[in-house]
């Protein structure tokens, strides 16, 4: 299997080199924090030799909990200024690896993204039925909770297309590392189901994205 | 590293904590009380400094001035928050006068400058000589200087209240290490205790209302590893609220109209319905006496209540936490069969009500075994302790919990970072421009939940020039959050359409300069000279005033134990103790003192009998239950 090319990292202590791409925690020759490089996947700091899309969400939980322990700053109060903002970049990195990768939807939104997939604009079909969708909605709550429901219908359906289209990408090499009409298609699907989690959210009916807002 | 000290700020009451011999310890004074009210009494003959604590009551009853309290309310608000507070509550200080133009700058209170004038005191200031406090205590007790603190905010603090905290910090001195969500730190002490005992990981609610704020956060709790699941709160909603319904209706039956209330006045119905309150935790009928000004003359008051009268009262009030349990239960994806148990913090959750609602809305009993006025600050020094060496296994995974984004167009806000996101953490996104040639972009920062930026907290506005001249959207500036483990948010712009960059970093703040906090720095603290006479004098009346209070306590549980006569030399020698601590003869005042200590010995022995004998039952009870 190939691994994701190396990026080179020093040590702010000592300046030992080291392969960032693999999101080392300690320096190999003095044991100091090391700094995070900005281009590591999410996917290394969680644990994850390569991006996939489908994961296990406790492993990953576990993963995160695993190395907040090992790189929070709070562990580092008697060490040197230089190595406590290591560590607060490290812990800051995992976060945002974290909030990244949770959720299906943004998995699939980094890899497409990663890739240089452009995103998807929408078809004048997917306009003209949302629009109508929003339509029937204005009527009474009874109309607006049939709205609620075939939104979230068809979103349940967007998503297990989604799955199918990325799911067998994580067994195949550098899948993700250019685009591709699976990727594509993905990216469609990604604009498809942001503008019916908006829909949701704006009638009421609950977040489908956690980071809906985000971006 | 010098020893660290964990501080719970209150609203009401603030305490510090440190680690001794591997366990947290309250400080207390030397009558055993740990909490210190977050009062302060600037007085019109005090030419520099303040009276803190329950120093700052008695100076209030001794001489003219203005005293401080509730004033965690306002830090880093906006004058109208005051302003509100002014016209539909209590008024308990007024507030000094700003320009037009200024309106939403900082609050400021008026107070006496010690020259005959006024001067303005923001209630940083105030915060700060409260921190002072705790650190003499702290220092005088460990018998070391003290410069490095945790001090815990409410979870639910925005960034600007948050910034005002530490620099309230800054101004008393301190280094702060941390700034702990109260929840958070109660948590820690909690669950390390139980740890202990080889139990307390699983879920946890902490359901914590204080006096001024409310807020409940939902914790894991794994062998000295605390992950807050989500946090929820509400910063305008504590057991001050419960207070002035009662001091209202207090006020109108001696005549004076609530919403004219001079602050004095208000200060002493706001004293009476406390008592009333606190008292209304055991019994389910209370007769509080006290004094109220009125006009030119003191006049004896009395508040009648039961328990249910003061239940319909403050229901609407206690009501009010509901909306944030659901939420945070809700954003961290459990419902309340999920959780091992609910924490209750804060020293409103000992009254009646509040438990029967966190029974209710947990569907569970709560757990009433953490001290609920003194775990936030046991927490605080646990974690102070950690930051300053110590090698304990303790790891808080704190989460932010407000929104934080830009506005775009049409007023919308685009959220960079999601509420209950793990902490610290940064985001960028990248906006282009929207006309040709645009050499400038402006940027609004905005702190909450609201879709509209006008509905939000406004954290910062900064514009950002030097932008290449480009066609519409083809410029394109990245703007970065990083929010840091204190929950304080630094904002950085960057243009990038032509490899060129220019950046701008923002620290949101709530309208106090580095150089004004400065100048407070070198004002307030540096020329305080107190004079020991009248600090011994202040003193010793508040142990007076102690000794009342326990009187009167006495008299209203056990009042029975005395006969006329006894009763009769009490009451004379509790009139001489009023009148001897409104003067300002200190050996007049220990006479008195010792005068009422007298009087009381026989009330006082035979309720410690009584007491004794209860216990005594209850053991042979326990002893006979199988
Ligand atoms: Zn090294």
């Amino acid at each position: 299997m190939s691994r994701p090319a190396s990026l080179p990292l020093a040590c702010r202590v000592c300046g030992a080199d080291h392969d960032g791409s693999t999101a080392p925690i300690a320096c190999v020759a003095c044991g100091a924090v090391l700094p995070v490089h900005p281009q590591v996947s999410p996917f290394a700091l969680l644990g994850l030799a390569r991006p996939r899309f489908h994961v296990d969400d406790s492993a990953l939980d576990r993963a995160w909990l695993e190395r907040s322990r090992r790189v929070h700053p709070d562990r580092f109060a008697r060490k040197s200024d230089a190595e406590r903002r290591c560590a607060a970049e490290q812990v800051a990195a995992l976060n945002d690896a974290k909030r990244a990768l949770s959720v299906p939807y943004d998995r699939a939104l980094w890899l497409v993204q990663r890739a240089g997939v452009p995103l998807a604009t929408l078809g004048p079909a997917w306009l003209t039925e949302l629009m109508e969708l929003r339509e029937r909605a204005e009527g009474d709550d009874a109309d607006k909770q049939r709205v609620i429901d075939e939104a979230r219908a068809r979103f349940a359906e967007r998503l297990a297309t989604l799955d199918a289209v990325l799911g067998p990408l994580d067994d195949i090499d550098d899948a993700y590392a250019t685009p591709s009409a699976a990727l594509r298609r993905a990216a469609a699907l990604l604009a498809e189901l942001k503008t019916l989690a908006r829909l949701v959210d704006d009638l009421g009916g609950g977040k489908l994205i956690a980071t809906l807002d985000e971006r | 590293m010098a020893r660290g000290i964990g501080i719970d700020l209150g609203t009401t009451y603030s305490l510090v904590a440190v680690v001794r011999d591997g366990k947290p310890e309250v400080l207390r004074d030397e009558h055993g009380e740990g909490r210190v009210p977050s009062a302060v009494f600037f007085g019109e003959d005090m030419a520099a400094g303040a009276l803190v604590g329950f120093e700052a009551f008695a100076g209030e009853r001794a001489k003219p001035g203005a005293l401080l309290t509730s004033t965690k309310r306002f830090m880093g608000r906006g004058r109208s928050v005051a302003q509100a507070v002014l016209d539909h509550g209590a008024r308990t200080f007024r507030l000094w006068p700003a320009p037009a133009v200024d309106a939403e700058r900082l609050v400021q209170f008026a107070v006496p400058d010690g020259e005959g004038g006024e001067r303005p005191c923001t209630p940083v200031e105030a915060a700060a000589y409260v921190l002072k406090a705790l650190k003499d205590r702290a220092e005088a007790e460990l018998g070391e200087e003290v410069s490095d603190a945790v001090i815990t905010v409410p979870a639910y603090f925005d960034d600007a209240q948050r910034q005002a905290t530490r620099d309230a910090g800054r101004l008393a001195g301190l280094r702060v290490l941390r700034l702990v969500a109260e929840p958070t730190a109660a948590a820690v002490a909690y669950g390390l205790d139980k740890e202990a005992e080889g139990r307390g990981q699983g879920t946890y609610a902490v359901f914590d209302l204080g006096g001024g704020t409310f807020d409940v956060s939902v914790l894991e709790f794994d062998r000295g590893l605390f992950r807050v699941r989500a946090t929820a709160g509400d910063t305008a909603l504590g057991g001050d609220d419960f207070d002035w319904p009662l001091a209202e209706r207090l006020l109108g039956a001696a005549g004076v109209d609530p919403a004219a209330a001079l602050p004095h006045q208000t200060h002493q119905a706001l004293a009476i319905a406390r008592r009333a309150k606190e008292a209304l935790t055991d019994l389910d009928h209370v007769d509080v006496e006290g004094v109220l000004a009125v006009g030119d003359e003191e006049r004896a008051v009395q508040l009648s209540l039961s328990r249910a009268e003061l239940e319909r009262l403050i229901l609407p009030v206690v009501n009010r936490c509901a909306g944030p349990c659901e939420r945070a239960l809700v954003d961290a994806g459990l419902t309340p069969n999920d959780l091992d148990g609910v924490i209750l913090v804060g020293g409103s959750t000992r009254v009646p009500l509040v438990r029967a609602f966190a029974r209710e809305f947990f569907g569970r009993e709560p757990l009433c075994d953490a001290h609920p006025d003194e775990v936030v600050a046991a927490g605080a020094s646990l974690q102070a302790e950690l930051l300053t060496g110590g090698d304990r296994d303790l790891l808080l995974l704190d989460v932010t919990p407000l929104s934080l984004g830009v506005e775009t167009m049409g007023g919308v806000v685009d959220k960079l970072i999601a509420r209950n996101s793990p902490t610290p953490c940064s985001a960028t996104h990248t906006f282009t421009t929207y006309a040709d040639h645009q050499s400038a972009m402006d940027f609004h920062v905005v702190q909450g939940e609201r879709e509209k930026a006008e509905h939000c907290k406004s954290l910062a506005r900064f514009t950002l020039r030097g932008i290449p001249l480009l066609g519409a959207g083809l410029a394109r500036v990245a703007v970065t959050f990083q929010l840091d483990a204190d929950g304080l948010l630094t904002v950085t712009a960057k243009e990038q359409a032509t490899g060129t960059t220019t950046s701008v970093e923002v620290k949101p703040s709530y309208g106090l300069t580095d150089a004004e906090v400065e100048g407070m720095l070198m004002a307030s603290f540096d020329h305080a000279q107190d004079d020991i006479e009248e600090r011994l004098l202040i003193e010793k009346r508040v142990e007076v005033e102690r000794v009342l209070a326990a009187t009167d306590k006495a008299l209203l549980e056990d009042g029975g134990l005395v006969d006329a006569a006894e009763r009769a030399a009490i009451e004379r020698a509790v009139a001489a103790a009023r009148g001897a601590i409104a003067g300002t003869d200190r050996s007049a005042v220990q006479a008195a003192l010792d005068a009422l200590d007298a009087a009381t010995q026989p009330l006082a022995h035979r309720r410690m009998s009584k007491r004794i004998g209860e216990a005594l039952e209850h053991k042979r009870i326990d002893e006979v239950t199988p």
